[in-house]
């Protein structure tokens, strides 16, 4: 993936998580509001008010004996608003709801204002409804037994009949009659006389007003629209729950697609990472195998460069020995290949003096043969050269023996340096290593002056090719220190010690720089020209030595001349062992 | 009788010598160098014979110092186990004539110290003017006769194909004897019509391959025209191959490749080179140092390889360098 998308895809999730969060919140909610409870309680209100009603035209009928039917609502009324408010919940914030509940609070308040207004009246109404049998005996008793008034105790009567109809039942017609028959009455002038009439017709305007306000305000409450508004109010709730409902679905879908998406976010991240994961572990393996790859071919390398070391120190030493060895091979062959051409004359010339000895010494002497013979033999002795020649010759027969000589010198100096047909591992004389190195290294220090200052030193059990390589390196490296210099000193000297022994490689040549003194025995370090070596040589000596368990140590000084110290310990048996299988 | 002077670290090697040589020559044996130069400057030596490796002084060193002494001096190096750098500078310092091999043959060796007596005796009557010092006049007055005489000058034969060759060339600017053509040869055959055709002065040869055709052309081309001067360019060099060519084709520098990173070596050679070319041109008794040792028999071998070109070249290096050597020399 992109390095600059990874923030981005990263900043998307979040804002993603955070919508999801956010809708999870608002589809919550629904557990707060159920719809079922509120329009339960909707229901109650209805009953209750539908019930309120009932008592209260009970009460006007007087099957209600007491008010407290319907004043008990009425505590119920005061807790209304705040229970509709709890009702619907948070829905209550609805400023369209809000409105509602407050009318129909309004409403439920102005119908017990109302209720209690009904009370006095209905009151006021039945005391004078209790009176009015009494008034209307009194009519009957009293003015109507004038003469010209006996119309007038049915009429009272009628009227009350009628009124107690009206007011009891509400009947419309009943008031109607009322109202009439009270009109009537009132032309009657009869029955303004009080003390006759018991107050009948001052009573009767009464009840007759009492009833009609009464009447007035029953239906007043009754038309209050509680059932309406409240069925309004369900309804809007209904309405609101349900735009919430839908909304919450449109929330709740949109939840479900955003989780879909976040999952499916979730699932590329995966892939991804796991995708990443896949390709860095490919990397990781051919990284490793690159790496391994190059461990092999380094080790190679070194292996190579080893080889080479070891090839270029053998080729320089070969280049001597090869000359070493060529010179009298020269002398060898030019001295034979001289004999080989004077030896013809000279056995000639041998046999013809012996011929003219033989003729000279016998009785018979032929003097014609002799001097033909000593003829021939001065010939053959002109030939052959004047006899310091022959002497000459002899001399040269001495130099091709001195010359062989030098040449089994030179295969003994190999076999010892060499040692390979020895064992790998023996018992090493350090003094005797010195100079077998010394041979080998002739062509070397043929320049410089060398001083042994051996002291006697136990063997030490190593492997002598190995230390004799070591020698030839510190000799070499201490030759090419003294270069020409015909003061050049190369010193060896050997040490014993408690349980070691050193040997010592010395010159008073050019020395080494103190900053190159750390480095030199690093691999691949060199002073020298490219070509001429490798830098591996006191890499490859200290290896050896480390491998003897034993320490190599280095002074110089610029000008002076440098110190190689080659300690190594007189191994015992155990240690032996150990160092072969090292081997 | 002819001198010859030895001198080796090994005197038993000087014995022997001495006493192979003692019937034919004066034989002056040392065992130091400072006495060789010593006789050298006392004495007229016909040939020096030096061996490469001694403690105070290389053979190389030894023939470069005698060349400065006695130019007239046949040098030869007689080497067991000669280093590369010896063995060119033997030839770019030392101008040496041969290259003997420790161990040796007697019979061969007396042969080789007996022609090289006999050119150094010819070299002296032709006037000791072998090997003048680079830079020095007379290649110039040469060229400056050449054209009042009308004649073209002596081209160069480049066989090379690198780039790098190409650009050290181009890179050397128009010093004297840059006034010469050059001509390019990308075969062996296009280097054989060239000799044949034109008037070729130096040859620059690419002996990388180590390729054979070639070194039988430049034995050819030594043993027909031995005026012809030849500079060997290689990548690496061979000792055997060095030594061999030295003896069997004469030439007369050596140059490692790449050659642009050695142009100012190659100018000098060059110039050196050209001059050399108009001396033995000049001076046909000259030819002498240009001997080499290929015996007749190769040469007729050389020849059938080579092919009918072979002969071709020859007869026409023949006719160019009598009618050469045919001029009246100045």
């Amino acid at each position: 993936m992109n390095r600059a998308r990874l923030p981005l895809a990263i900043g998307g999730l979040i804002l993603l998580i955070a919508a999801v969060a956010w809708l999870y919140r608002a589809t919550d909610g629904e557990v707060a509001l159920n719809i079922a409870e509120v329009n339960a309680e909707f229901r109650k209100l209805e009953r209750l008010d539908a019930d309120w009603n009932t008592d209260v035209l009970r009460s006007r009928t007087g099957l209600n004996r007491s008010y407290d039917a319907v004043v008990q609502p009425l505590t119920t009324v005061d807790q209304i608003h705040g229970s509709l408010t709890a009702t619907v919940g948070d829905l209550a914030r609805e400023p369209a709801l809000a409105r509602r509940i407050d009318e129909l609070g309004d409403l439920f308040e102005r119908k017990t204002t109302l209720i209690d207004a009904f009370k006095s009246q209905d009151a006021l109404l039945k005391n004078s409804m209790r009176y009015f049998p009494t008034a209307v005996t009194e009519v009957l008793n009293g003015v109507a037994k004038d003469r010209g008034n006996a119309d007038l105790g049915p009429l009272a009567q009628d009227f009350m009949n009628r009124m107690l109809h009206a007011a009891s039942t509400g009947d419309a017609d009943s008031m109607a009659a009322a109202r009439l028959l009270l009109d009537q009455l009132r032309g009657r002038p009869a029955l303004d006389d009080v003390d006759r009439t018991g107050n009948f017709l001052r009573h009767a305007i009464t009840v007759h007003e009492q009833l009609e306000r009464s009447e007035a305000v029953l239906a007043e409450i009754m038309a209050i629209p509680v059932t309406a508004r409240l069925g309004e109010l369900g309804a809007a709730v209904n309405e609101i729950f349900e735009q919430r409902r839908a909304t919450q679905a449109t929330w709740r879908a949109a939840l479900v697609a955003l989780s879909a998406v976040l999952l499916a976010l979730v699932f590329v991240l995966a892939w991804v990472v796991w995708r990443s994961y896949r390709r860095l572990e490919d990397a990781v393996a051919a990284r490793t195998r690159e790496l391994s790859n190059a461990l092999v071919e380094l080790k190679e390398t070194q292996a190579q460069v080893v080889q080479t070391e070891k090839m270029s120190s053998l080729g320089q030493m070969v280049a001597g020995i090869v000359h070493e060895i060529n010179t009298p091979v020269a002398y060898v062959k030019n001295s034979l290949q001289l004999i080989q051409m004077q030896f013809q004359a000279v056995a000639e010339a041998y046999a013809h003096s012996q011929a003219f000895v033989d003729i000279m010494t016998s009785r018979e002497r032929d003097n014609k043969e002799a001097r033909a013979r000593l003829r021939q033999a001065r010939a053959a002795m002109e030939a052959a050269g004047p006899a310091e020649d022959l002497v000459d010759l002899g001399q040269t027969v001495t130099d091709s023996l001195d010359g062989v000589a030098r040449i089994t010198e030179i295969v003994n100096d190999l076999r010892n340096f060499s040692r390979l047909d020895r064992a790998a591992y023996d018992a090493f004389d350090l003094n005797r290593g010195f100079d077998s190195t010394l041979s080998i290294a002739r062509n070397v220090v043929k320049h410089v002056q060398v001083v042994r200052d051996y002291t006697p030193v136990p063997t030490v059990w190593c492997s002598p090719s190995q230390i004799n390589q070591v020698m030839l390196n510190l000799i070499t490296n201490a030759c090419q220190a003294l270069g020409r210099d015909p003061q050049g000193t190369l010193t060896l000297r050997t040490r014993a010690h408690d349980d070691t022994v050193q040997f010592i490689v010395e010159d008073n040549g050019s020395g080494i720089p103190e900053e190159v003194l750390p480095k030199i025995f690093d691999p691949f370090f060199t002073t020298k020209k490219v070509g001429e070596g490798t830098g591996l040589g006191l890499s490859i000596t200290r290896r050896i030595v480390d491998t003897h368990k034993g320490t190599i140590e280095v002074r110089s000084e610029p000008g002076v001349g440098t110190t190689f110290t080659v300690t190594l310990p007189v191994a015992s048996a155990d240690a032996s062992a150990e160092l072969a299988e090292a081997a | 009788m002819a001198s010859v002077l030895l001198i080796d670290d090994e005197p038993r090697i000087l014995n022997g010598l001495r006493l192979l040589l003692k019937p034919h020559f004066n034989v002056i044996t040392t065992t130091q160098p400072d006495e060789v130069f010593r006789v050298l400057k006392s004495e007229p030596v016909d040939v020096l014979i030096s061996d490469q490796r001694m403690p105070q002084m290389e053979g190389v060193e030894v023939l470069r110092k005698a060349r400065e002494i006695s130019p007239g001096t046949v040098r030869v190096l007689l080497t067991g186990y000669a280093d590369l750098s010896a063995v060119v500078g033997a030839v770019n310092e030392g101008e040496v004539y041969r290259y003997l091999q420790k161990p040796w043959d007697n019979q061969k060796l007396l042969e080789q110290v007996v022609d090289a007596s006999r050119t150094s005796r010819q070299m002296r009557d032709a006037g000791d003017s072998a090997a003048p010092a680079p830079g020095s006049e007379p290649h110039a007055a040469a060229e400056r006769s050449r054209a009042a005489a009308g004649q073209p000058l002596p081209v160069l034969a480049v066989f090379d194909r690198d780039a790098s060759t190409m650009r050290a060339l181009d890179g050397l600017g128009d010093a004297g004897w840059l006034a010469c053509e050059r001509i390019h040869c990308q075969t062996l055959d296009e280097l054989l019509a060239t000799l044949t055709r034109r008037d070729v002065g130096v040859l620059l040869a690419d002996f990388s391959q180590s390729d054979q055709n070639l070194e039988r052309l430049l034995r050819m081309v030594k043993s027909q025209a031995p005026a012809v001067q030849t500079i060997i360019s290689s990548r690496y060099f061979d000792v055997d191959a060095i030594m061999r060519l030295v003896n069997e084709t004469r030439p007369f520098r050596f140059v490692s490749k790449p050659l642009d990173r050695h142009a100012h070596i190659l100018s000098v050679y060059l110039a050196a080179a050209f001059q050399k070319y108009d001396s033995v041109r000049q001076n046909t008794a000259l030819t002498a140092f240009e001997k080499t040792t290929v015996d007749e028999a190769t040469m007729e071998r050389d020849r059938t390889l080579l092919g009918s070109l072979g002969a071709a070249l020859k007869q026409a290096l023949l006719g160019r360098f009598f009618r050469g050597g045919a001029r009246p020399a100045r």
